[in-house]
């Protein structure tokens, strides 16, 4: 007898299917991966590897039993209006990923605690000037979000000698790291933050948090890097913060329309940093074995590793 | 009590008599030139001190190099070469200068001026990814500026080998040593730091004979001196491809003059000799531990060994 083996459906605008298939295949070589939209009988399906996945499509799995987001984030499966109660959510945690984003957070807090946007000016005009130097243990950076990102980035943040808290929902420890928590001290938080990083996840409670009421309690000449999300920020209170000198300058790697319109305010402007979304990719060659072992873990009936609490939606 | 004598290059060295003096109120700092009786002074804190100066002090027990380079003093002929010479340990300006190189390592990593091209065009271009993993820095000078670096390159993750004249044993780091030593780092290294101090060996160390020994593609950052990069050199490794990019903080010539080829090469990220700030307050801590221990007859921190330039 032939023992069918449950199929896994594949979608991403960013992620290449066949770099996927051949990485998973070295894990599990009669894979059945569909490639969306080629998908055959979609009750086949019992895993579904994606990333932002068109809306209205999961429901039509009937067989459906676990989601897996080919990124940190899984915002992009709670945004689906039909998204069935019983099947788990799962997403990567990849320790390549988390070292990919300290390093883009690290670039940012270094750029602008080493002055470099008015050094670049100065260049610009060819100007040999030494700009009096910042010292880094009164350097207050500030990371919003202490999960496996946020951990990793403001360990390493604080082994450059800065002066590094976090703020998470709940209470957290970081070593070396002063944890703030819960809506109560975030004020107190911001208040000692001057680079503030945001590395938090989507979520109802998360979004729009970088707002005028949360700028206002940051010190007058702070800055502003996100690499959570685009929603976190809310662009008109970022851009008036800037006009008015209460924010120094940003660095953005993610914006609430991506691609950014060409015509967005943030491409021009001299104090904001646009990165098009590329401070930690997720990765084929460091991700497979985790989601291959997530594959043989569902099609045995177990719960595979890293699930997504569906009321926090992270 | 015995005289200082102070000399800052062309700056004024007020804010540091001031935090010499937070140290030890009672310490008697007097800035060059007007340092009185040459026969009191028997430290000199010094930085491009105008050369033949030193020879006046005939009671001279000690000089004080302001900067981590001691070259500035050693090719004084009026230095008298008895007198001991201890440089600046400031960790402040230990950890300034790696993260200067922390900081270009990862803008020519993440391909910044790749980015700010696509900017300036508003192109939108997600689809490169980093590979992490590919970065190898090698530090050429393991001196107290070189550990530190290697150190905090490793606590960020990164991997890092090192280069010295002497065999260095840190933990983690793989080290290397002599002629064949570095042939052998540069095979896989892919972003060079240069933290070398100045001496005769080490001119011209950075042309296109070493370049070609390293993978192609790779990086060059120096701030160790000016005259340890041969610029055409990297100019033409830049223009054949040999070297990706490079970030550089000393030159030949500095300030660098407006004609110089490289202020509009967008492959050289260019900083005006600022990698390693000093942080006065710390350094004047140091300073004033070697000021006590040479009036004690105490073994000084920092010392120069003459023979060998550093």
């Amino acid at each position: 007898m032939v023992v069918i083996m449950p199929a896994v459906l594949f979608y991403s605008p960013n992620d290449s299917p066949v770099e996927w298939e051949r990485q998973l295949c070295e894990f599990i070589p009669n894979l059945d991966m569909r490639v969306w939209p080629d998908i055959g009988d979609p009750n086949d399906i019992e895993f579904a590897l994606v990333w932002k996945l068109p809306p209205g499509n999961y429901a039509k799995l009937k067989n459906l039993r676990c989601i897996c987001s080919l990124g940190q984030g899984v915002d992009h499966i709670f945004t689906e209006p039909n998204l069935p109660t019983h099947v788990d959510i799962m997403r990567l945690v990849d320790p390549w990923m988390a070292q990919a984003m300290s390093e883009w957070i690290l670039l940012q807090v270094l750029r602008f605690h080493r002055q470099v946007p008015e050094y670049e000016n100065l260049e610009q005009q060819c100007k040999w000037e030494v700009l009096p130097p910042p010292e880094t243990s009164e350097c207050a950076v500030g990371i919003l979000g202490l999960g496996e990102l946020g951990r990793d980035a403001a360990g390493k943040i604080a082994a450059l000698g800065f002066n590094v808290a976090g703020w998470s929902r709940t209470a957290k420890i970081v070593e070396g790291v002063e944890c703030f928590h819960g809506k109560n001290q975030l004020k107190p938080f911001l208040n000692r933050t001057k680079i503030l990083c945001c590395l938090l996840p989507l979520t109802p409670k998360t979004t729009g948090i970088i707002n005028s009421d949360t700028i206002a309690h940051l010190p007058v000449g702070s800055y502003i890097v996100n690499a959570g999300r685009g929603q976190h920020v809310v662009d008109e209170c970022l851009l008036r913060a800037i006009e008015s000198g209460h924010i120094a300058g940003a660095a953005l790697d993610v914006f609430n329309e991506e691609p950014l319109p060409s015509e967005h305010p943030y491409w021009a402007h001299p104090k904001v940093k646009v990165w098009p979304h590329v401070s930690a990719q997720s990765n084929a060659d460091s991700a497979a074995r985790q989601v291959a072992d997530a594959i043989g873990k569902v099609f045995s009936g177990a719960a595979p590793n890293n699930l997504v609490n569906r009321e926090q939606q992270y | 009590m015995p005289n200082i004598m102070i000399k800052l290059g062309e700056e004024s060295a007020e804010s540091y008599i001031e935090a010499l003096n937070k140290v030890d109120p009672n310490l008697n700092i007097l800035e060059w030139p007007n340092y009185g009786d040459p026969d009191e002074i028997d430290v000199a804190m010094v930085w491009n001190l105008p050369h033949g100066e030193l020879s006046k002090f005939p009671n001279l027990k000690l000089v004080i190099s302001m900067a981590a380079g001691v070259d500035h003093v050693l090719s004084d002929p009026g230095y008298p070469k008895e007198v001991p010479l201890v440089r600046a340990t400031d960790p402040h300006m230990a950890r300034s200068m790696a993260h200067w190189f922390i900081m270009n390592i990862l803008r020519l990593h993440r391909e910044t001026s790749y980015y700010d091209s696509l900017r300036i065009k508003k192109i939108w271009a997600p689809e490169r990814a980093f590979d992490t993993d590919s970065i190898c820095v090698g530090i050429m000078g393991l001196g107290y500026l070189g550990e530190h670096l290697a150190k905090m390159l490793l606590n960020i993750g990164l991997k890092v080998q090192g280069w010295s004249r002497t065999p260095k044993n840190l933990i983690g780091i793989r080290s290397f040593t002599g002629e064949d030593g570095l042939v052998e780092m540069l095979k896989t290294t892919n972003y060079l730091a240069c933290l070398l101090p100045d001496t005769s060996a080490t001119k011209g160390i950075l042309n296109i004979g070493l370049f070609e020994k390293m993978p192609k593609g790779s990086f060059l950052l120096n701030a160790g001196r000016g005259n340890q990069l041969v610029e055409e050199d990297l100019s033409m490794a830049l223009d054949n491809g040999q070297i990706k990019g490079a970030a550089l903080d000393v030159f030949i010539d500095e300030p660098m003059p407006e004609s110089h080829p490289f202020w509009d090469d967008h492959r050289i990220i260019i900083t005006p000799h600022h990698a390693a700030e000093v942080f006065i307050p710390s350094a004047a801590n140091a300073f004033v531990e070697n000021i006590k221990r040479v009036r004690l007859g105490q073994s000084l921190k920092g010392l120069v060994d003459q023979k060998i330039g550093y």
